[in-house]
């Protein structure tokens, strides 16, 4: 099985700010199929859309997003 | 009665374009197979129900494109229609027009290698590319966007 692209931890960080799919996703402006895709892992956000949602529930991007190990960085 | 929120009419909508876009290419593809088989010879006039079946064809395949294209929903408001549009919408949409490229690839190559065997006319070739450019986006869009609906 591949790695994902990105590791998402949006569903745990959601349900600890105890708000549904729905609820989240009025609030970032996109439907809730948008980030049921997102916390599935089958669809990876733009850089505006994974800023709203760290703005949404109150936590910096990398609480929400991170690469998996192992990814190369450019320094 | 409360009124639905934008989010929820969006989700309706949504359900209904998928419904559309699902239904509409299946009776476009069976249509084509019947339109076919009881099709006069070029050389000889068209029937007026030719001409109104091939009439329809182009205008069914132009609304097609033009919900695959917009997003449909244009009889609610800016923020439903922009919801109707999002982010995960849009990259479905880019990858069924990849589908779509791929398919008319594929389709005109296969006309292109069969044309020194079978003779077709211009519109028939046409007929068939228009086809497979609209109802593969359109199925390969409602593919994603119902794999993308489940939990």
């Amino acid at each position: 099985m591949t790695e994902p692209a990105l590791i998402s931890r949006l569903k745990a960080v959601r349900t600890e700010a105890g708000l549904t799919q729905a609820e989240l996703a009025e609030r970032v402006g996109v439907t809730r199929k948008t980030i049921n895709t997102v916390e599935n892992g089958v669809f990876i956000p733009s850089t505006v859309l994974a800023l709203k949602l760290a703005r949404a529930l109150s936590t910096p991007v990398e609480g929400l997003f991170q690469l998996p190990d192992g990814v190369a960085t450019c320094s | 009665m409360t009124s639905a929120s934008p989010g929820e009419i969006a989700e309706r909508t949504q359900r209904r374009r998928n419904r559309l876009l699902w239904l509409v290419p299946m009776l476009f593809f069976i249509w084509q197979g019947a339109f076919f088989s009881s099709y006069a010879r070029p050389h000889t006039p068209l029937r007026a129900v030719e001409l109104v079946s091939l009439g329809s064809h182009l205008f069914l395949a132009v609304v097609l494109l033009f919900v695959l294209a917009t997003g449909g929903g244009w009889r609610h408001g800016k923020t439903v229609r922009a919801l109707l549009d999002d982010e995960s919408t849009q990259a479905h949409r880019a990858q069924a027009y990849a589908a779509g490229f791929w398919a008319l690839a594929l389709c005109a190559a296969g006309l292109y290698a069969a044309a020194p065997f079978v003779q077709l006319a211009t519109g028939d070739i046409a007929h068939i590319l228009l086809s497979v450019a609209v109802a593969v986006p359109a199925l390969r869009f409602v593919m994603l966007e119902r794999r993308a609906a489940r939990d």
